[in-house]
């Protein structure tokens, strides 16, 4: 194959028009780390994302900016906190903060700049907050379900699954390797009947831990296993690798 | 300088030697968040924010929906910023992959959990905004390429391959919606995605 009819195929993997079998050959392409393929497949990349210059920019809120970086703040390794279950006490102590900051600064600019880190200060709290009401929630849920996922090697690390109809499914972990470039982890229901519905991406951090909360809606009842695999980087619409963890949920 | 920061069909990726191009500055970026640096991704944010928040907006047509899927994007970005080599592509391409591929995610889930059909007429639509932020302004002549080129397409073609980026339907789900055979719906991504090649690369000659 030629490099522009490589390049034309790659694009239609991208935008998942290829047969499976048109599928695999690309992937096999691309795991054999094909110069020629890998060349095509990134010039390919670059072109189907063009597609979304056809969208109208749109500027987000100002809000989601200091979002961002309370939350990345967050992950960076910064200092240790001194505790990482937030408790009421912490938002009395943000509330204070932001009280008394109000009330003591007389300059105009600082008080907007101390104002502003104080919001900022809430809304990583609050983030913090619903994080861990999350994880609580689908923990002390009546219908909450321990799923472990495991390899076909049992000295290999193995991820653990909690799942509440209601609440949520969340995936935790730790030890697992952080899949290479262009890759990421996929979490699947697999359901009794039917094909398997994804649940999310995500990537170990990279000391190798794993927590992902999602928002599985497909019905527990009709679930027969979770499951794991390696999918190109945004996922895949149905699995492309068989799962490197599968947990069964039994009856 | 703004048409190179994404490549348009050539075997080249990424910005013209020597050109200090926004490609150039947001690999920058891109480079430093793997270091640890906030003030790089911020800067990131601040000068792709609009295209990415857009594009999820596009897919989703659901405000807090794409905020959250904003978030959960530059998160990514953060997370995996070291990872990102230049042989994988443009970094707005990356980043907007990467931004369609979360927001399709969402939009699946949604589609599940409310157990409805995709509705194409929802999909079609370029949707207008009013608020045109000045830090994207430098790419309106690329965008109004893609356009451009967008429209020179056979309408079919177009909305083969409009429906399968924001739409994030497979062939399959293509044929069965458009009521076409898969070979036919398949030929259009095709042909229409070669004529964007070729328009682009063209347009790009001429600049």
């Amino acid at each position: 194959m030629d490099f522009d009819a490589l390049r034309g195929q790659c694009e239609l993997y991208l935008l998942n028009a290829l047969d499976p079998a048109e599928r695999e050959e690309i992937d096999r392409l691309i795991a054999s780390r094909d110069a020629q393929a890998r060349e095509a497949m990134a010039a390919a990349h670059d072109l189907v994302a063009q597609l979304a210059l056809a969208a109208e920019p749109m500027k987000p809120p100002a809000l989601l900016r200091s979002q961002l970086l309370n939350r990345i703040r967050q992950e960076s390794p910064a200092p240790p906190k001194p505790t990482s279950i937030l408790s009421w006490s912490g938002w009395a102590v943000a509330a204070a903060l932001l009280v008394g900051v109000l009330l003591l600064t007389s300059d105009r600019s600082e008080l907007h700049l101390a104002s502003q880190r104080a919001q900022e200060e809430l809304t990583r709290l609050r983030d913090e907050i619903r994080v861990q009401r999350k994880v609580l929630a689908v923990l002390m849920a009546r219908d909450s379900r321990t799923i472990r996922l495991a390899t076909g090697t049992p000295e290999a690390p193995q991820m653990r699954a909690y799942w509440s109809q209601p609440e949520g499914l969340i995936l935790t972990g730790s030890g697992i390797a952080v899949p290479p470039a262009g890759r990421t982890l996929q979490l699947w229901v697999v359901p009794k009947q039917g094909n398997p519905i994804s649940a999310g991406v995500f990537r170990p951090l990279g000391d190798g831990r794993v927590l992902l909360i999602t928002e599985s809606n497909a019905p527990i009842a009709g679930a027969a296993a979770l499951a794991v695999s390696e999918e190109p980087e945004g996922g895949s619409p149905q699995p492309t690798t068989k799962p490197a963890w599968v947990g069964a949920l039994g009856d | 300088m703004m048409l190179m920061m994404l490549s348009s069909g050539g075997r080249a990726v990424g910005p013209p030697p020597g050109k200090d191009s926004a490609e150039t500055r947001w690999a920058g970026y891109v480079a430093a968040a793997a270091r640890g640096d906030q003030a790089a991704l911020a800067a990131l944010y601040d000068e792709t924010s609009p295209l990415v928040f857009g594009t999820i907006h596009r897919i989703l047509m659901n405000q807090a929906d794409s905020e959250e899927v904003t978030l959960d994007v530059y998160t990514q970005i953060w997370r995996s910023a070291g990872e990102y080599t230049p042989d994988r592509g443009a970094v707005a391409g990356w980043i907007l992959m990467l931004a369609r591929s979360r927001a399709l995610d969402r939009f699946r889930s949604r589609q599940r959990r409310a157990g409805q059909e995709t509705v194409l007429d929802d999909l079609s639509p370029l949707r207008a905004a009013g608020d045109q932020p000045d830090e994207i302004a430098a790419l309106e002549q690329q965008r109004r390429m893609m356009r451009a080129a967008l429209d020179t397409l056979a309408p079919e073609q177009k909305q083969a391959i409009e429906l399968s980026f924001f739409g994030g339907l497979s062939h399959t789900e293509l044929a069965d919606a458009l009521g076409q055979p898969l070979g036919t719906v398949k030929t259009r991504i095709r042909l229409g995605m070669t004529k964007l090649r070729q328009l682009l690369s063209a347009g790009k000659e001429v600049q």
